[in-house]
């Protein structure tokens, strides 16, 4: 352009050629969706242990002080009565067993029969006043008592349960060509103007989400990584001429917090969602008894559910509601709880970010529940000693690169870490095979509060 | 039940809608949130077949009574809470029933829990299930939830049984009779393939018969069913033709119908539909049937 007489104005230089103005960009990129925060959950109680199998197993005991259920009866009124305990119950009862009667009258079991899986007791009252009886009445075996001389009585049986769980393979891929990994944007992440440092923080962000709500959401599959004929398979193949796995593998998945409670576990929903009263504070308590929890759990929800905990509690008098620091096995966590008295039972109310998620959680009734988790995550062994409650069983890392449980690969002509083949690209893939092991979640209960 | 003018006010209709229990009498309730157990090893799970998480029933709802009156007597329906109180503080309801079946049991819960006429509380309770929104079979049953448990009818449930059996029995009576041709004809009634090979044709007929034998032995009894495979046969030998966008339907070069119809089993079934309500509907039926019949004889091996 030939020189002009003039001002240098603003108008002038924009038109010369667009180039010429800097663009006014904020270099940091806005984190609308804060979903690292909301996803990261398990830095409760940071339990994992390494598992030889892709399945693993744990075993619980059968109750040994055992209750015993009237089907029908005969005799009430009279000093002795002739119940047919329910199929559930049979099998347990023993001459010589000392029952309890719903009056507080002993009972002596003085002959046992057998039919179809059926047991028929004959009950003598103790003290010779008559027992009443009803057509369903729960009685418990509480004691016994031998005669003189006498022999041994019939041998009774404890079994064990098993419970099975499986490891899930999550994995996550970044990939960059080497035009975008050389090309510079304007903005910048952890100072470097590079999309690829975006990429990789977002895949990590992507993984630990999918990982945490596996935990909390997750359903055990029918399908094993051993089935000959699995009916979950990887529709992902390798491409062609890709050097490694095939793909297509059978596909298994890890059961979460939800349904080991589903299965397991007590549910407790409130007659009036959205309110949270007295009865269901003394349901809940009433539940931990019956299950031989133990004194201290942790209440973890989502904000609005936890909302409803609130508004009963701060409308009390005096509700004696502590807010503290979570500790659990002595190490503190960077989580502030509010902390109830309530029974024997202490209770810990802590806001479980991945809940308030708006999406993750969302579509089922997850976040309409209050989950109550033993807040020491120790359980007792038979024998004497304990072990952790909830924790990871995972596959130990295969790769170099990586940490203890998941692995880190890298691939790409281009790989500043790893380079190899032709491809003029920097890839990186994680990867890590793991899964929940929850020991007696019988103790674990969730509590819908809202509709 | 105990009921006030603000709770468990219930019309006379609706409350004579649950059956008295005799006091000698029982009621056996089963929990429907069973799942089959999950365990790999089938010696474990045949212990427990079926899963029975302890889930609480609430026994306090909200229902629609359709007989309540409105203040002139008119029957208009209404909304009316109703539970199973343990304490009352005077008309207001204070505390209900704690209901979590399976809880006490201690081991692996089997689903099922009874109530007894016989037990004054066992009653008030039956009568708050009896018409519980989640129970399945409740003259108030609330549809946008899930049924949390069923009343067991031994004597409906066994003659279900049986009509199941007896239907089952039905249609492999069908199919010990049934001639290739009618399998081909019931097949395409049913808007499945038609199979050259017999022999698959007839597998594939049996596991039919096998799995929905109500829908099999309905296509047997379809007496259009000649009409379906037809038109089914001439889509398939091209002497029918049909374009989606303008629902044109061309026997040979011949346009015979326009139907709005977006995929060959909806063409099917909407064609056959025509023919027996068209005028010429009987003479196009017979033209395709011999058409098809033409192509096939040419077609034939040898022929």
């Amino acid at each position: 352009m030939a020189a002009t007489t003039g001002n240098i104005q603003k108008s002038y230089i924009s038109t010369l050629d667009p180039m010429l103005d800097t663009r006014e960009i904020n270099k940091l990129i806005t984190d609308v969706y804060n979903e690292d925060d909301l996803s990261d959950i398990l830095g409760y109680g940071n339990k994992k242990m390494p598992t030889k199998q892709p399945v693993y197993y744990t075993f619980y005991d059968d109750p040994i002080i055992k209750s015993i259920t009237v089907s029908s009866n005969t005799g009430t009124g009279t000093v002795q009565v002739t119940p047919a305990l329910t199929a559930a119950t049979s099998g347990y009862a023993r001459t010589g067993d000392l029952v309890l009667f719903t009056n507080n009258l002993v009972g002596f079991v003085s002959n046992v029969s057998t039919s179809s899986g059926i047991d028929t007791l004959t009950i003598k009252s103790v003290s010779g006043a008559n027992i009443t009886l009803g057509s369903s009445d729960t009685l418990a075996i509480f004691s016994r008592a031998q005669g003189e001389n006498s022999y041994s009585p019939t041998n009774i049986r404890y079994g064990l349960t098993k419970q099975t769980n499986k490891l899930q393979i999550f994995r996550e891929i970044s990939r960059i060509t080497d035009v975008q990994n050389a090309s510079t944007v304007e903005v910048e992440f952890q100072g470097k103007p590079y999309y690829f440092f975006k990429d990789q923080w977002e895949k990590t962000v992507k993984m630990k989400s999918d990982i945490n709500a596996a935990y909390i959401a997750g359903d055990m599959s029918a399908t094993s990584f051993s089935d000959i004929t699995p009916y979950l398979t990887d529709p992902n193949a390798a491409p062609t001429g890709e050097v490694g796995g095939s793909g297509n593998g059978a596909v298994q998945t890890t059961r979460g917090i939800n349904k080991y409670i589903d299965l397991y576990g007590t549910a407790l929903v409130n007659g009036t969602l959205g309110t949270y009263q007295k009865a269901n504070l003394d349901d809940l308590v009433a539940t931990l008894i019956a299950v031989r929890g133990p004194r201290k759990y942790l209440a973890v929800s989502s904000t609005l559910s936890k909302t409803t905990t609130d508004t009963y509690y701060k409308s009390l008098g005096s509700s004696g509601v502590n807010s503290v620091r979570m500790v659990v096995n002595g190490r503190e966590l960077d989580m502030t709880v509010d902390r109830v008295t309530y029974g024997k039972f202490e209770l810990n109310y802590a806001v479980m970010p991945m809940m308030d998620h708006p999406v993750t959680l969302a579509t089922g009734t997850i976040n309409k529940n209050i989950y109550y988790i033993p807040y020491e995550n120790k359980v007792k062994v038979e024998g004497g000693g304990s072990d952790d409650q909830i924790r990871v069983r995972y596959f130990p890392k295969q790769s170099i690169y990586g940490n203890d449980m998941i692995n880190e690969f890298h691939t790409g002509g281009l790989s500043p870490v790893n380079p190899n083949g032709a491809g003029a690209f920097i890839g990186v893939d994680w990867m890590g095979a793991m899964g929940l092991e929850v020991l007696a979640p019988q103790h674990l209960v969730k509590q819908r509060v809202l509709s | 039940m105990k009921s006030t003018k603000t709770f468990n006010n219930l019309s006379a209709k609706t409350l004579a809608l649950i059956p008295k229990l005799k006091p000698d009498e029982k009621v056996i309730f089963q929990m429907l949130n069973g799942v089959p157990n999950p365990e790999p090893d089938e010696k474990e799970r045949s212990r427990n077949p079926i899963l029975f998480g302890k889930m609480q029933i609430p026994t306090n709802y909200r229902v629609y009574d359709q007989y309540q009156k409105d203040e002139a007597g008119q029957e208009t329906g209404g909304m009316v809470d109703v539970g199973c109180v343990d304490i009352w503080n005077g008309d207001r309801p204070e505390k209900f029933r704690r209901l979590v079946p399976g809880e006490s049991g201690g081991s692996q819960f089997q689903g099922k829990f009874e109530l007894s006429g016989g037990n004054l509380k066992d009653v008030e309770l039956y009568e708050v299930l009896y018409l519980h929104p989640q129970r399945e079979g409740s003259p108030c049953r609330d549809e946008s939830t899930e049924a949390l448990f069923k009343i067991v009818n031994a004597k409906t449930d066994s003659q279900k049984l049986i009509n199941k059996v007896d239907i089952l029995r039905k249609a492999l009576d069908i199919l010990k009779i049934i001639s290739e041709q009618d399998q081909r004809e019931v097949m395409a009634a049913l808007n499945q393939p038609t199979y050259q090979d017999p022999q698959v044709l007839k597998g594939q007929v049996s596991e039919i018969a096998k799995n929905t034998p109500e829908e099999f032995i309905a296509a047997f009894e379809r007496k259009d069913r000649s009409v379906f495979y037809a038109v089914k046969e001439a889509f398939d030998m091209n002497l029918l033709s049909y374009d989606p966008a303008t629902g044109q339907t061309n026997l040979g070069t011949t346009k015979v119908a326009t139907l709005a119809v977006n995929d060959l089993p909806g063409f099917v079934t909407n064609f056959v539909s025509y023919l027996q309500s068209a005028k010429n509907g009987s003479e196009l039926t017979e033209n395709i049937k011999t058409q098809v019949s033409k192509k096939q004889t040419k077609e034939e091996p040898g022929a």
